[in-house]
């Protein structure tokens, strides 16, 4: 029996645009783990937010078609009689709060459903040891990590007793371990409570045993189709044979360090790394890698000051904490992970405009510029604003824009995200000529492996709070 | 949650867009609060203490005429300045009754403002007759909340001018800079739609 | 006390004070609340802030009205430095006998303040750490491009009404699939009210105030 029944919908997100779900008939069996993947930015997230009622009511407009839950009309319901047949845990953990508290928070949400207040406090408390929530149920949400924040967020569906539970990418940020507990429990939900679930991700890893069904989002028809059997498993032979491990090279002893580390620790509640001793090395390509959440953004915030630490942190021999904020920043930079933090001007060409009028060394010139901006096939959106490009579009104009400042240590967080594989092998190339032809230092945390060794120097990897070189990667 | 724009009612997400953006601006303003009382510190002995409140005045009025652009409804600039005073109270951890006081006068001064243009205008006019409210109205309360009123006229007139130079500039001028920043992008426009 | 009726109290009160000039309501109204700071074990710390925070402006306002007002009232500088600490006092009374939490809790129960505002603006609250380090991030992301950024720069707050345009959208969905629906009806786990001896407390308050005020004390 269907639960979820989408019928021929048409969604733009402004009357003027191209549609980004177009005449999509499509429907989701009660009792069924469903699995929704597809290149991002294209538009998984949109349906999800469709079928949960959110959109259009928040943005962009139905064109065509409806959406029923439970054969009902969903946004014909109230957000109060929706969230009992469909809810949603998000992307950014810490979005998603009303309250300060877990407890609170499921308080609130059975509130809103005028849940006879004698009943409410079995739900909630029923609600969060089903989630593992109840040893920190009274702590406010800025001490939570961002795996015990979707653990609380599968404790306020569960106490909503959503018949349909939507998961958009909810495991972007969070530590392997939760992740694996969520995708336990969310089973266990299905054959258990007899609960649809229905979850966007790009990470396949985990799920082949666990869906019933897998649907891909095409890009070009801007619809999603449910893949048969045989092009299921491709699917994921494909994801899970996608890396092979290659050589590199471990540090030399008489390289020169750029970054010295000495019984160094950095965390926001608890220490995410301990670090005795470690150097990072002047003008070599340098990759961090390691599982989600487990420390490598919040060690370049310290190592760029957006963050304390204790211990011991240098940069060419002095302390980074003393180092005036203003002309440090002219010598390391970061390319953030989050594209839209770097950006300070409206336009694309105003951006590079900007880097230029303000660039270190003259190794970036119109030419050169032009050139990249062709490779990186932004050519043609000069003039659009920063914040609608794709997120492909923004991370490597982030890339180019801080590469035209000519810093002479540059850290970037994650800039192969979304990029497609021409893309991917740009950027490297532009990293791999700063290093070897400017003679800059580049250090780069990345998820995205596929041919990152032939351009790459040194590996570090970060597990179990410590870093370590890696002779592959 | 219908977006229908003819109403004046506030949305759940006007409502924390607004205190965020209050939050944001108390966090950003808040080395202004150690220029006040150097200011008034300085001027002190000069008997001349009032002019660093109104020196920096157009700062904390500056929430007003941001959500009336913002926001675009009738009440807009009144709400979002009392929504910012209680932001301000809770943050600052002085729930006292002179800030929500100070926020509803505020804000309605700088409602005015686009009353008189019958919420039609929102550009660099409507803005200057805003800030010109904003100080008119402010200005009135302080003659009898902080005494102006027993002042000599030339003082008077003094602290007059110096208040709307300065809500023009940061009321007017840089909520205007702002604006145009936000009216480029086109951040806005699906919720004005 | 309920902190509705507290906060109205403390509202009348301010508003009253403002359009009298009486020493001594002031004198008494600061008594009043060290009175119940101290029942309330307010750290010392407090009292201390609440003595400091407000010197500035109240000497700074004694000497302008000494100096330059038509009188040079020595009277009515008092009145206003002690008006300066009794509006300071009235706040740090408020928050020794309630919390944000509660009094947002009884706006919405007992004030019927609409719950768009309520949780709308209880949702902000959570975003405070994360507002302190997008203000970082913005001005650290402008050194990296050679540029300072200032409280004054437009691209400054520009920046943050963008971060704060992409948060509010996230929360108000996420606030909406736990099922919050705007001004609708709710059930309340702690239903609050206000008692009868509130309302005597708040009566008593008031009618001494007149008291004070209009009995020719200076």
């Amino acid at each position: 029996m269907s639960i979820v029944n989408l019928n021929h919908v048409t969604f733009k997100y402004a009357k003027d645009l191209p549609p980004v779900i177009n005449d999509q008939t499509l429907s989701f069996t009660q009792g069924t783990f469903n699995l929704l993947t597809g290149p991002s930015g294209t538009g998984k997230s949109t349906l999800l937010k469709l079928i949960a009622g959110l959109y259009p009511a928040f943005t962009g407009f139905l064109e065509n078609g409806s959406i029923h839950v439970a054969n009902q009309l969903v946004a014909k319901l109230t957000p109060a009689k929706r969230a009992p047949l469909v809810a949603m845990m998000f992307q950014n953990p810490s979005e998603q709060f009303a309250m300060s508290t877990p407890r609170e928070e499921l308080v609130f949400a059975l509130e809103n459903l005028q849940v006879v207040p004698t009943e409410i406090p079995k739900r909630v408390d029923s609600a969060l040891a089903f989630a593992d929530v109840t040893d920190f149920a009274d702590r406010t949400f800025t001490t939570l990590s961002g795996g015990e924040q979707q653990k609380v967020s599968l404790a306020v569906i569960m106490a909503l007793d959503s018949q349909v539970i939507l998961l958009d990418e909810p495991f972007a940020n969070i530590d392997p371990e939760a992740r694996l507990f969520l995708l336990n429990r969310l089973t266990e939900l299905v054959h258990d409570h007899g609960k649809t679930i229905i979850v966007a991700d790009h990470d396949l890893a985990d799920y082949q045993k666990r869906i019933d069904h897998l649907f891909i989002l095409n890009e070009a028809s801007h619809q999603v189709e449910s893949a048969t059997a045989i092009v299921a498993k491709a699917r994921f032979d494909e994801f899970a044979t996608q890396h092979q491990q290659q050589a590199i090279a471990l540090p030399v002893a008489d390289a020169t360090p750029v970054f010295e580390l000495d019984h160094f620790s950095v965390g926001h509640t608890t220490p995410l790394i301990q670090q005795d001793a470690l150097q990072l090395f002047q003008q070599r390509l340098t990759v961090i890698t390691g599982a989600n959440g487990s420390g490598k953004s919040t060690l370049f915030d310290a190592l760029v000051r957006l963050q304390p630490y204790f211990g011991s942190a240098k940069w060419t021999s002095h302390e980074i904490k003393r180092l005036r904020r203003r002309t440090y920043a002219q010598r390391v930079s970061l390319v953030f992970q989050q594209a839209s933090s770097q950006f300070l001007n409206i336009t694309m060409a105003e951006e590079i405009a900007f880097s230029q009028q303000h660039q270190l060394t003259p190794d970036w010139d119109k030419a050169r510029i032009a050139d990249a901006v062709q490779q990186l096939n932004l050519a043609g959106h000069e003039n659009q604003v920063v914040y609608s490009l794709s997120e492909g579009q923004k991370k490597k104009l982030q890339v180019l824009i801080m590469l035209i400042m000519g810093t002479e240590t540059l850290l970037l967080d994650e800039p192969l995200t979304g990029l497609d594989l021409k893309s991917v092998h740009t950027v490297l190339q532009l990293l791999h000529d700063a290093v070897h032809l400017q003679k800059q230092t580049v250090i780069m945390i990345t998820h995205q492996l596929n041919d990152v060794a032939a351009y790459a120097d040194l590996h570090l990897h970060l597990s179990t709070k410590q870093l370590a070189y890696e002779a592959t990667l | 949650m219908e977006q229908d724009t003819h109403s004046n009612r506030w949305h759940l997400r006007d409502v924390i867009l607004m205190s965020i953006v209050a939050i944001f601006m108390g966090i950003i303003f808040f080395v202004t609060g150690f220029l006040y009382n150097g200011l008034t510190l300085l001027l002190t002995p000069f008997g001349m203490a009032p002019f660093a409140n109104d020196i920096l005045l157009g700062l904390w009025t500056m929430a007003g005429p941001l959500a009336a652009y913002m926001i675009r409804k009738v009440g807009a600039a009144t709400i979002g300045e009392i929504l910012a005073a209680a932001v301000e109270a809770v943050i600052g951890g002085q729930w006292g009754p002179s800030t929500l006081i100070s926020g509803f006068i505020q804000g309605f001064g700088s409602e005015l403002g686009f009353t008189a243009t019958l919420y039609r205008r929102y550009d660099l006019f409507s803005l200057t007759l805003s800030a010109l409210t904003t100080t008119i109205v402010t200005f009135i309360w302080d003659l009898v909340r902080s005494g102006y009123g027993a002042y000599h006229l030339w003082l008077i007139i003094a602290l007059f001018i110096t208040r709307l130079l300065s809500t023009w500039i940061f009321g007017a001028l840089l909520v205007s800079g702002i604006t145009k920043l936000l009216d480029r992008s086109h951040l806005l426009d699906h919720r004005n739609a | 006390m309920n902190p509705t009726l507290l906060l109205l109290l403390t509202l009348l009160v301010g508003l009253e004070i403002s359009f009298t000039s009486v020493i001594w309501a002031n004198v008494v109204i600061i008594a009043i609340a060290i009175v119940v700071m101290l029942r309330y074990r307010v750290h010392w710390l407090t009292f201390v802030r609440l003595l400091l925070i407000p010197l500035i402006p109240a000497v700074g306002i004694w000497f302008s009205i000494r100096y330059f007002s038509t009188a040079h009232s020595v009277h009515f500088a008092w009145v206003m430095s002690t008006r300066i600490y009794a509006y300071a006092f009235l706040g740090g009374l408020f928050n020794a006998a309630t919390t944000t939490n509660a009094t947002l809790a009884s706006l919405e129960q007992n004030g019927h303040i609409p719950t768009t505002f309520v949780y709308g603006m209880l949702g902000a609250f959570n975003f405070v750490p994360k507002i302190h380090s997008e203000v970082a991030i913005i001005r650290a992301s402008a050194r990296m491009r050679g540029v300072n950024l200032h409280f004054w720069s437009p691209q400054l707050l520009f920046k943050a009404i963008v971060a704060a345009l992409n948060w509010s959208e996230n929360l108000a969905e996420a606030m909406t699939s736990h099922g919050f629906t705007e001004n609708a009806q709710r059930t309340h786990l702690k239903v609050l009210r206000i008692s009868i001896r509130d309302y005597v407390v708040a009566g008593i308050t008031l009618v001494v105030l007149q008291f004070i005020l209009f009995s020719h004390l200076p």
